[in-house]
């Protein structure tokens, strides 16, 4: 994995500009004749940090030149020397040089070396001079040769540690004898991870040594009493296994010394399990976790279902190791198991499946071949233990194994005796072979990814504020309805009433929790618009307007796929060549503009290109071609019907099929998508000039504010955004157009009616629009008058789907649950002029008086 | 995947070494200094801890021993960030009861590299 570090420049830069701050505030309050050792520090901290950042950003010439600074810090930190005033001086003098360098460095420029040069030099000095000297204080004078080491020795300790390493040979095999200490598990230290490391570097052979294994009863289970016969067999240089041990050396005993060849023996053991690779019939498994694996997280079972992929095909476990039950430990595992798996399986997914736990287990992998050798072998090294495993084995059909050094003896890293182990013939957790759930751990990291939500603090906040509020209103409402008498009524609607507010406020900021700025659909564009421009050879400028937006996330989500296919298609479809718009007297650079923006209870997301527009004559000749339409039809539809054929199914009129888009799977999938999300999708284009394609989503899908209406003994929910008014409707004012779209007069202009009872054929309480209520809702701009028998509460309804539920609805968007437990329907308020459209579509188009054919042609 | 907890006064390097971390996978928290990292650590187990040594309020070592008399952390490997030049801080922490150390400076590769041996 790389990391470009750069992302990390400008944090450096901030904070150690603060640094260097606080440092020289520090060394200004510094009073050298009576250090205050939490100045000393501050100043002290400061140096390192930017000593080690620079260090770790590359920012060598900063970073040499604090390391100095440091040192002398550091001893003046440690009392191993006085602090003077020209050392004050002189470190003013550096926080200054440091912040020139450090703005060079962050405006790319080359940093003047010679002003740290000569700090550097100074402070050298300084350390070279000796601190207990008597004159020390007084004269700043040459160096003196016990000063000079102190120094070197800091300043090379780097170089000291390179040195040996690039000089050794390379050599091997080594043999190494390994005690670690008894308290190195204390430190976090485990042998066995370095028995792992070890085996990184190549092959080892570990025999255990239990000769320091106490008898069970005092037994340290905190204690490592193990120690480790190692040969490793590879060749390698003798540092590179001293660093393994780095961490343990002191403690430990250790020996590493080149093995002499009398170890031939034991390496072939295992050599022959690296010859044997052609002929691999499966592998053959040993498992015994140490005791403590549970207690690290890690269970055995899941271990074996992750490699049921790999092939697992029998399990069987073996209890020898079970101590009596009063000696038993719940929290320990007792349990070896030996696994078979496929041949096919690699040998590296067994080992990445015991990676977690191959430090405290002991596991010993082999081939299974089907050759008589290693029967034989197999025999030779049987005893106590080994038995037992031949057994299960021939249980599960292997022929024979090979058995490697380590598994000579049943190794129990706690060192239990042999004695105390008593097998109980339990196998209860051994898993049976083939009901191992699949590919579960992989599935679970991806999930968890797209589920988690990023939270301002301040939103969760506000939400615990709010928790906390309406915890007050319940207990007061619960006191009150304690001792409830009438006289308490009032208060009781008080309290009601905070009670409502609290749950509006709380589901406010829930959902606010949910809404993302639109941003992060957009963020994808520019380099998407500038790649694909750079492919097709066209000169693109995208504008992103609205990128504040919020919406839901969920929605968000959805909506991002659709957006990259229309953008796409602008693209691809929509903006011409260079040559091709400079002749049709444009600019040759096309301009594709993506508007979000709220409108009522919406979100609109506009994908405007100034492209040559939609062809109508080809989109007809395509649908006749396919035949989707008649010849006859063709003339009769209005262009609205004719853009809406690209989102039929299978419909391109891309003349040749291009890698970005073309293959006509696009468009019916992209409406479907808005659709799926309640949201709607449409085009107006015109010729030469350009496309338009609006989006229009819910702000969220789970919570909608109703206006409840009664239509004869049914209740429906209008959006509350989509009201403009409502008012009693008067029968005058109702023009009655030919074929029974009536518009209604409103003030000055005219808006069509929908009879709500007609569109879902339910009895109304009168048929006269004098009794009747009239909703004026607003819909893409256009008015349209819904008739009602009565207007009931406001109220915040749930959105259930009624797709999920039931099935899609002409009209309808969704149901709720009412108080009283009555299922009431959201209406759709495009669906339902549509639906109201369809059935009056001849008449409109017949009557269009001048002042109202916008709004008319809005139910075509 | 595991759950480490990166302890360091710059943010720079916490960032880094927090960015690094989650970029192999693995959950990653942050604290400014030992009182927080400590107040962490308590809140909630921690596979690896990686400290820095130089901190306000509560150095690395003091943290390194904090954490030690927890029980939950009696055995969890803590990793401490060095320089080359802290010889003694090593063995300082070491005695602590530090698991290991990173030398400063490092590369990202480099600290995979290291928490790979204690994961």
């Amino acid at each position: 994995m790389s990391v470009d570090l750069s992302q990390f420049h400008q944090v450096f830069f901030e904070e150690s500009f603060e640094g260097l701050d606080s440092m020289e505030s520090a060394l200004m309050e510094l009073d050298p004749s009576a250090v205050d050792a939490e100045t000393i520090n501050t100043i002290f901290r400061a140096a390192h940090s930017i000593k080690g950042g620079s260090a770790t950003f590359g920012f060598s010439i900063v970073a040499d030149f604090t390391h100095v600074l440091e040192t002398l810090l550091d001893e003046i930190r440690s009392d191993a020397r006085p602090i003077r005033q020209d050392d004050v001086d002189l470190f003013l003098q550096s926080v200054d040089c440091l912040r020139d360098l450090l703005s060079a460095l962050q405006s790319d420029e080359t940093p003047d070396a010679e002003q740290s040069a000569t700090l550097g030099k100074a402070f050298e000095e300084i350390l070279a001079q000796d601190p207990q000297s008597p004159n020390y204080l007084t004269v700043p004078s040459e160096s003196s040769p016990s000063g000079d080491i102190a120094s070197r020795e800091l300043e090379d300790s780097s170089s000291v540690k390179e040195g040996p390493e690039g000089a050794e040979e390379i050599d091997g095999p080594w043999r190494i004898r390994f005690i670690p200490g008894r308290d190195i598990l204390r430190t976090g230290n485990e042998p066995l991870r370095i028995l792992r490391e070890l085996e990184e570097l190549g092959r080892t052979c570990v025999t255990p040594i239990f000769e320091q294994v106490p008898d069970y009863s005092v037994l340290d289970p905190e204690a490592c009493y193990l120690g480790f016969d190692i040969v490793f067999r590879d060749r390698i240089s003798k540092s590179k296994l001293d660093e393994v041990f780095e961490w343990v050396v002191d403690e430990s005993d250790l020996e590493i010394v080149l093995a002499c060849h009398q170890h031939d023996a034991e390496d072939q053991g295992s050599d022959e399990s690296g010859i044997a690779v052609s002929e691999n019939d499966g592998w053959s498994v040993s498992f015994k976790p140490g005791e403590d694996v549970l207690r690290t997280g890690n269970e055995p079972l899941r271990i074996f279902r992750e490699l049921a992929d790999a092939g697992l095909r029998h399990v069987s476990a073996q209890v020898e190791s079970l101590p009596r039950w009063s000696l038993l430990n719940p929290e320990s595992c007792y349990l070896a198991w030996q696994l078979n798996i496929d041949a096919g399986c690699d040998e590296s997914q067994i080992h990445e499946a015991f990676e977690w736990v191959v430090d405290e287990s002991d596991i010993v992998v082999t081939r299974q071949v089907s050759s008589a050798k290693g029967a034989t072998d197999a025999a030779d090294s049987s005893s106590n233990g080994q038995e037992v495993d031949s057994i299960s084995l021939s249980k599960s059909e292997s022929v024979s194994v090979e058995e490697t050094l380590e598994s000579r003896e049943p190794v129990s890293i706690a060192g239990g005796e042999p004695d105390s182990q008593v097998a109980i013939a339990s196998n209860k957790s051994a898993p049976q072979e083939r009901d191992i759930p699949k590919a579960a751990p992989a599935k679970k990291t991806s999930s968890n990814e797209s589920t988690s939500i990023r939270v301002g603090i301040d939103k969760v906040d506000t939400l615990i504020n709010m928790v906390g509020e309406l915890v007050i209103t319940q207990s007061m409402l619960g006191e009150l309805g304690n001792d409830f008498d009438i006289n308490c009524l009032p208060k009781l609607r008080e309290g009601l009433s905070q009670l409502e507010q609290n749950t509006r406020e709380l589901q406010e900021s829930v959902m606010r929790i949910r809404m993302l700025p639109i941003s992060f659909a957009f963020s994808r564009f520019p380099r998407m618009v500038r790649d694909l421009g750079k492919r097709l050879n066209k000169k693109i400028h995208l504008e992103l307007i609205g990128e504040q937006t919020e919406l839901d996330k969920t929605v968000m989500e959805k909506i991002g796929d659709p957006l990259v296919h229309l953008v796409r298609n602008a693209i691809d479809h929509g903006i011409e060549q260079p040559e091709e718009r400079v002749e049709a007297g444009k600019s040759d650079t096309g301009m594709i503009t993506l508007n979000a923006y709220h409108q009522g209870g919406n979100v609109v997301i506009e994908i405007t290109d100034d492209g040559k527009g939609l062809d109508r004559s080809r989109i007809v000749a395509k649908a006749l071609d396919s035949g989707m339409i008649q010849e006859k039809e063709a003339q009769s539809l209005s262009d609205e019907q004719v853009y809406d054929m690209i989102f039929q199914p299978g419909f391109s009129t891309a003349q040749e099929v291009s890698d970005v888009s073309g293959r006509g799977v696009g468009m019916d999938v992209v409406r479907r998508n808005i659709q799926a999300l309640n949201g709607s999708v449409e085009i107006n284009s015109t010729i030469g000039k350009g496309s338009k394609i609006t989006i229009r989503l819910p702000l969220t899908l789970a919570i909608l504010d109703g206006q409840l209406v009664r239509v004869g003994d049914q209740t429906y929910i209008f959006p509350l955004v989509s009201i403009v008014e409502s008012l009693q409707s008067k029968d005058e004012r109702v023009s009655r157009v030919a074929g029974g779209c009536d518009v209604f007069q409103l003030r000055d202009e005219y808006v069509p009616i929908i009879q709500l009872h007609e569109i879902f054929n339910i009895d109304a309480d009168t048929n006269s629009l004098d009794e009747a209520l009239m909703v004026v809702v607003e819909y893409d701009g256009e008015k349209v008058g819904v008739v009602v028998d009565d207007l009931q509460a406001q109220q915040q309804v749930v959105i259930k789907s009624l797709e999920q539920n039931y099935q899609r609805v002409e009209g309808i968007s969704g149901a709720t649950i009412l108080g009283d437990g009555t299922v009431a329907l959201i209406l759709d308020i495009p669906g339902l002029v549509k639906l109201a459209g369809i059935t009056h579509q001849q008449q409109v188009q017949l009557v269009s008086p001048a002042g109202s054919t916008p709004s008319l042609k809005s139910i075509a | 995947m595991a759950k480490i907890l990166a302890v360091d006064d710059s943010a720079s390097m916490r960032q880094m070494v927090s960015f690094t971390l989650k970029g192999a996978g693995h959950d990653v928290v942050e604290a400014c200094d030992g009182v927080e990292a400590l107040k962490l650590a308590k809140g909630g187990a921690v596979d690896l801890v990686i400290s820095d040594v130089n901190m306000p309020n509560m150095d690395g070592i003091a943290l390194i021993a904090e954490l030690r008399k927890l029980p939950s952390y009696k055995f969890v490997p803590i990793l401490m960030l060095t320089t080359e030049s802290s010889t003694g801080k090593k063995m300082q922490g070491k005695s602590a009861g530090a698991t290991g150390w990173i030398v400063k400076p490092f590369n990202p590769d480099q600290l995979l590299a290291t928490i790979k041996k204690v994961l």
